[in-house]
């Protein structure tokens, strides 16, 4: 059902909406769905987003952190409208769908201002609000500060901004008005964990403070993920008491932009972390190890930050890291 | 019933369509008419006619059933008149005797006052000079709010009143009252056991009662600039739920003895003195702003209205109330015009745990909230903190929540469904006294006094927000926040 802009009439609807899936046909109690909300995600789509390929990643979204969603769409009409809808699961082994319900909102491109007037009545109360920006342009409207103020928390993905250096500055002026969180940070946890593992070994444990030089190869220009890796092995081993040299490489002609490879060199060991495909190896005193890495879906990653409701603050270090890099 | 104005707001928007819902639900007795009395000259068939389409517009949740309307509709009559016209009263009661003759209604009426509060009295008393405040049934008399507009004044129409009337013949109606949720505040207060215990300073930190419509004045400027909002909805509305939220328990359900309980709570509220007003009150005003796309103009700006004028149509107050159970506890009532959404909720603040054992952010780490949705869904749910599954004892707050549109298979009757009723079964549980309209009064008239003076200005505040931000300082001054519903 399609509505105006008002919130009064958009919670009514949901109102409706939720009554009607109580009851069955003949009016009576069915007993038939589980209303279920953590958080609300306001989800800002990219300008001219498939609209299916999005529902495709709310829906393997919800069942793992159930959220009142509203989806933007700027651009999408001439008058600011709203439809209501609920998306349902059945979870595994239980008999009772599970329903959560979904706000989407077309509004005129330069219509921004409208929507974050109508947004603040329409959240879910007492829960968090996490934005995710799916594209930068609605970033550059006026009333982006209100909206992100209405958030607890906003996500973002700065790997789809050309240029990996204003993309971080972007985000780290973001970031001094409200907690942040980034994809391109999240595809990282991978590499992070095996290397951490590596200082978590009782061979190695206390020895971060060796290295000397740390080398970041990425395929194409540099990425984003190249950065907050550099910049998460500086911050990390300098509080470590490691005194190092930074290098990164970018190989321009070389196929698809992604971190590639990332070397820590000690004195007495070396630790090679290199990306074979869809697979991670990790090569140290002649023995290598190996693990998928996982697909880079969106509603993966995302599912990962959302169990981040606040302040991440290894990332919220990192990006201030990454802002303060020289790297030539 | 009669009721005067009958081609009025009220009887179209409310009381049809909930005398019809009656009809339909098969609650009203076979002869039940209807006089309605007003100024318009209308036939019985006019009248009829008029109100079939207002029960078209504006029954929201019944479908309309010719049948039942062709019923219900032969029991409406129209007499027309002016209520300063002794004449009218003698038309009224020969058209009572009439019906009661060819209706079989028994005798009993109930005179239904949605007229100007200047009238109250005028028509009370052509009621009582026309001889028909007694009959061979009951008599009884339903008033509108606002019941005067100071102590001075709701003490003299309530002497006007007593002169026809005696005070148990005399409902004041409330429709808050009515609400299913405010009725079930009484229902989770005192038929469970669990929550009683902790009803009170010891657990509750402080309560909040906000009362918020998205909606303008409406075309009804030039009375609301003389009234605002403390008037229209603390002094009566807000009170009345505060009082509920806060009685002691009742020794049984009589009507008096609940009653018994509000009023006391009600004179138990400290009036303030010119300073606390100052420090306890935030009075508001809206501008300009931009809802749902569209420019909306500021109060000053709306038709009918004063463009000097000093109305509150925002009123926040912090209520203490000088009793063991709730000593030192703020009640925070806030309610205002062009607010971003209409809604009706109180919420319990609980304390904090004595001792934080667990890490996490302060506003991750939130006390316990009761919250009552009185409208527009109406429902309680509680919140309380949670293990967030998988490693490490992070917490979250979660939410459990009851809530009346799905959690029964039945539609809940309106407030004047119930309160109609109600009247015509003389249970008046749910209607004010004239003692808890004074001891509301009192609390408010302070306030009036400091809020009228020259000096005063409301804060300006922008249509679609959640009102000045004295009123979120008022709250910050204890450590409080309002709760954004």
């Amino acid at each position: 059902m399609s509505t105006a802009l008002v919130p009064d009439k958009i919670l009514r609807d949901l109102s409706k909406m939720w009554a009607s899936l109580a009851h069955s046909e003949g009016g009576a109690p069915s007993g038939g769905v589980l209303r279920a909300c953590s958080l609300t995600l306001v989800v800002l789509a990219a300008p001219g987003e498939d609209p299916v390929a999005l529902s495709e990643i709310l829906a393997a979204l919800m069942p793992m952190h159930p959220a009142q969603a509203i989806v933007v769409r700027l651009g999408g009409s001439d008058t600011p409208a709203a439809e209501v809808t609920a998306r349902c699961w059945m979870s595994f082994g239980q008999r009772r769908q599970v329903c959560s319900e979904e706000v989407e909102i077309t509004a005129p491109e330069n219509g921004l201002d409208d929507v974050v007037t109508a947004l603040s009545p329409i959240v879910a109360p007492d829960l968090p609000v996490i934005l995710w920006c799916r594209g930068e342009q609605a970033m550059e409207a006026a009333s982006f500060g209100r909206l992100a103020s209405l958030a607890t928390r906003v996500v973002v993905d700065a790997s789809q901004w050309p240029d990996a250096k204003p993309a971080i500055q972007r985000v780290y002026d973001l970031a001094r008005h409200a907690h942040v969180g980034d994809l391109a940070w999240t595809r990282l946890t991978p590499w992070r964990e095996m290397i951490s593992e590596v200082f978590e070994n009782t061979n190695y444990a206390g020895r971060a403070s060796e290295i000397v030089r740390i080398h970041v190869v990425c395929a194409g220009k540099a990425p984003v993920e190249a950065y907050y890796m550099a910049a998460w092995l500086s911050d990390s081993l300098t509080q470590a008491g490691a005194h190092f040299e930074l290098q990164m490489e970018a190989d321009e002609t070389g196929g698809m932009r992604q971190l590639q490879q990332v070397e820590l060199f000690a004195g007495a060991f070396t630790v090679k972390l290199m990306r074979l495909r869809d697979t991670l190896a990790i090569e140290m005193d002649g023995v290598s190890r190996c693990i998928n890495l996982p697909q880079s879906r969106d509603d993966l990653l995302m599912s990962e930050e959302l169990d981040i409701l606040r302040a991440d603050p290894v990332f919220e270090r990192t990006l201030q890291a990454a802002a303060r890099l020289r790297i030539e | 019933m009669v009721i005067f104005g009958a081609t009025g707001d009220l009887n179209r928007r409310k009381l049809m369509p909930a005398l019809y819902r009656l009809a339909y639900d098969r609650r009203l007795p076979a002869g039940f008419s209807v006089v309605g009395v007003s100024r318009s000259q209308l036939s019985d068939d006019d009248f009829r006619n008029r109100m079939c389409q207002a029960v078209k517009d504006f029954s929201e949740d019944t479908a309309f059933d010719a049948d039942v309307w062709n019923s219900f509709s032969r029991g409406l009559f129209y007499v027309p008149g002016d209520v300063a016209d002794p004449g009218l009263y003698q038309r009224i009661c020969a058209k009572l005797g009439e019906i009661e003759q060819k209706r079989q209604t028994g005798g009993n009426v109930l005179f239904y006052l949605s007229v100007q509060p200047s009238y109250y009295a005028r028509a009370a008393a052509g009621i009582g000079e026309s001889g028909m405040a007694r009959g061979n049934g009951w008599r009884r008399l339903v008033v509108e709010k606002p019941f005067g507009h100071d102590l001075a004044s709701a003490r003299e129409l309530s002497a006007e009143l007593h002169q026809v009337f005696p005070e148990n013949e005399i409902y004041r109606i409330d429709h808050y009252l009515g609400k299913e949720t405010v009725q079930n505040i009484l229902a989770f207060r005192f038929g469970n056991g669990i929550f009683e215990p902790v009803w009170n300073r010891r657990y509750v930190n402080h309560v909040q009662i906000t009362a918020a419509e998205s909606i303008g004045v409406e075309g009804r400027g030039s009375y609301y600039q003389e009234t605002g909002a403390l008037a229209d909805m603390i002094q009566n509305h807000l009170l009345q739920v505060m009082a509920t939220i806060a009685m002691e328990p009742s020794a049984s359900f009589q009507a008096d003895s609940v009653r018994d309980e509000r009023s006391k709570l009600l004179r138990s509220i400290r009036p303030m003195t010119p300073g606390q007003v100052v420090e306890n009150t935030v009075a508001g005003q809206y501008g300009p702003g931009r809802i749902g796309g569209k420019e909306v103009p500021g109060f000053r700006q709306e038709q009918g209205v004063d463009p000097r004028a000093r109305t509150d149509t925002f009123a926040a107050v912090a209520l203490f109330v000088d009793n063991w159970r709730w000593a030192g506890v703020p009640f925070y009532l806030r309610t205002g015009k062009r607010l971003p959404k209409q809604v009706t909720e109180i919420s319990v603040h609980f304390h904090s745990p004595p001792l934080r054992i667990f890490d996490g952010e302060a506003d991750e780490l939130t006390p316990n909230l009761l919250i009552v949705r009185i409208q527009p869904e109406e429902g309680i749910s509680l919140r309380f903190l949670s293990k967030r599954p998988g490693r490490g004892m992070k917490l979250r707050p979660v939410s459990m929540d009851f809530n009346y549109g799905s959690s029964f298979g039945e539609r809940s009757p309106s407030a004047y469904e119930t309160l109609l009723l109600d009247a015509m079964i003389g249970d008046a549980t749910l209607y004010t006294r004239q003692d808890m309209v004074e001891a509301s009064w009192q609390v408010v008239e302070p306030i009036e006094t400091v809020w009228r003076d020259d000096r005063h200005e409301p804060a300006p505040y922008e249509a679609g927000s959640w009102g000045p931000a004295q009123a979120d300082e008022m709250l910050a001054r204890r450590g409080h926040v309002w709760r954004q519903p």
